[in-house]
This record gives C-alpha cells, sequence and structure tokens, in this order.
C-alpha cells in the first residue's frame, strides 16, 4: 500500500463503522435472562464457602456418631459388669457369713 | 442524552423498565466488544447477558462521573473478558468462521477490494495483534468512543491510549503490506 498514514486511519475508521453495523445480534428479553438467573438450582447459586460447608459438616457428623458409638456400647457393658460383681459380692459376703457362723457353732459345741 | 440520564437515574431507583431499556440499547454494543475478544458467538452472547445481569445488581451503587452509563457497561464486559480467558488459559477456541483462512488478496489490489472484503480481512488482522492495541482499535474505530472514554475504561491515560492507536495501526498496515507484497 502506499498512502498515507491519515489515509489509512480514515480507512480503518470506515472499516470499523461496518463492522458495527454488520456485528449485531438481537438479544434475548431481559425478562428472560433474568428468569435463566432465577431457576437456576439454588444449590449451585451459593457462594463456594457453603458449597463447600455442608459436605463437611454432614461428614464430620457421621464421624462424630461413629466415634462415640462404641463408648455407649461399653457403658452399658461396664453397667452390667458393675451389676453383677456387686450381685457376687453379696453372695460372697453372704457365704462368709454363714462360714463364720458355723466356725462360730462348732466352736461353741467344742467348747461344751 | 438526558433522557439516558433519566433512564439511569430509574433503574438505580428498580425501574426494571429503565434498565430493559438500557439493556436493549447497549446490548450490541456490549456484545461486539466481548465477541472481537473472545471470537465465539455463543460465549460472547453469554457474557453479554452476564454483564447486564452483573450491572442490575451494582446500578444501585454506579455514580456518574462525567463518563456516559456505558462507559461502566464497557469497564465490566472488559474485566469479563479478562475472567474468561484466565478460565480458559491455555485452550484455543476460535470460532472457526471466525477463523476460516485468511484469502490470499495479492491479485486483488487492497485500494479494489469491496469494503466487506476489507472489513473481514481487518477483523481477522486485528485478532494477530496484541490484546491490548485490540482493545484500543475496537474501541475507538468499531465503537467510535473517544479518547477520554476509552482511558477511563481502560485505566489508562489518554496519552497511553493514543500511543497504542498509533502502534496499532502501525502494525495493522505492516501486517497488509506483508500480505500483498
Amino acid at each position: 500500500m502506499n498512502y498515507s498514514e491519515e489515509k489509512f486511519e480514515n480507512e480503518v475508521k470506515e472499516i470499523g463503522s461496518f463492522l458495527r453495523s454488520e456485528t449485531n445480534v438481537r438479544p434475548e428479553a431481559l425478562s428472560e435472562i433474568i428468569g435463566q438467573e432465577k431457576n437456576e438450582p439454588r444449590f449451585f447459586a451459593w457462594p463456594i464457602f457453603w458449597r463447600l460447608a455442608i459436605p463437611v459438616a454432614i461428614f464430620a457428623l457421621i464421624v462424630y456418631w461413629g466415634a462415640n458409638r462404641p463408648t455407649e456400647i461399653f457403658t452399658e457393658e461396664i453397667a452390667l459388669y458393675e451389676k453383677e460383681t456387686s450381685f457376687f459380692e453379696g453372695e460372697l459376703k453372704e457365704t462368709t457369713l454363714a462360714v463364720e457362723e458355723i466356725e462360730q457353732e462348732l466352736k461353741n459345741q467344742g467348747m461344751n | 442524552m438526558d433522557q439516558m440520564k433519566n433512564l439511569v437515574l430509574r433503574a438505580k431507583q428498580g425501574d426494571r423498565e429503565a434498565f430493559a431499556i438500557l439493556y436493549s440499547e447497549y446490548f450490541n454494543p456490549i456484545y461486539r466488544f466481548i465477541y472481537f475478544q473472545v471470537r465465539q458467538k455463543k460465549d460472547a452472547e453469554d457474557l453479554a447477558q452476564s454483564v447486564f445481569l452483573k450491572a442490575l445488581e451494582a446500578i444501585e451503587n454506579f455514580r456518574e462521573q462525567g463518563f456516559p452509563f456505558s462507559s461502566w457497561l464497557y469497564r465490566i464486559a472488559r474485566n469479563s473478558v479478562i475472567d474468561f480467558w484466565k478460565k480458559k488459559r491455555g485452550q484455543t477456541i476460535d470460532d472457526p468462521e471466525f477463523f476460516s483462512e485468511i484469502p490470499d488478496t495479492r491479485a486483488l489490489p487492497w485500494e479494489k477490494a469491496s469494503e466487506g472484503f476489507r472489513a473481514e480481512y481487518l477483523r481477522k488482522l486485528i485478532q494477530e495483534i496484541s490484546e491490548d492495541q485490540k482493545e484500543v482499535i475496537l474501541l475507538y474505530f468499531v465503537e467510535g468512543l473517544s479518547y477520554p472514554e476509552i482511558a477511563e475504561i481502560t485505566g489508562r491515560s489518554e496519552e497511553a491510549i493514543r500511543a497504542l492507536k498509533h502502534r496499532a495501526l502501525k502494525s495493522l498496515r505492516a501486517k497488509i503490506d506483508e500480505k500483498y507484497l
């Protein structure tokens, strides 16, 4: 090309307005695009913090429940064991008393 | 101009009808500005829509500072394009329609080619210059904005815009010369 900078600039200006008139679209109605936004599933519209926080909280609850459940079973078992132990202790005490009574009786008989 | 200011004022007060008029008025310039940069019709339409949704959400905070409302929209669009390319980093998503082979034109002198042909040719050549030069070419020559408006949109000084425009024209001219010689 052998023409001036000014001529070239004017030419680009003309081409620019040609492109302006040629590159157009019919926009969707505003109500449509606002509607599309509203119809998005709410979960995906939430901020990233809440999207992560909910699954993390559910996971933590499961872990907490899992970690605490065996303790409850052991608590029940310990209570049962303690109940049984105190029963046998009572029995033993009674037996010991009976033995002592018999011994005392035998002692008395021997003395007489 | 006053009518536009009035519409902006009404839209700021929550008048959806006024915003809808602004939307239909400015959708095409915003779409064009985005389209020449993302080079995909569908992406450009989606981005242009998202620009207006962002504007609708933030219009209450819009403060007129001596520039038209469109400058504010262009600024949102500019940021959307930057975010778009950040997300698509490393991907090439050129529209085949946009990037079809540049025809061999050596047989036909540039000055004698039709306006449609030269426009198409230039549109493709614009993609070969740097992003900041391309932006100035689009805003100045395609959208017909002034230096102060472009400076406001891009956050550069008017002198920098003039220099970028000069360099962009030089690059385009060199590219045309290169293809025609």
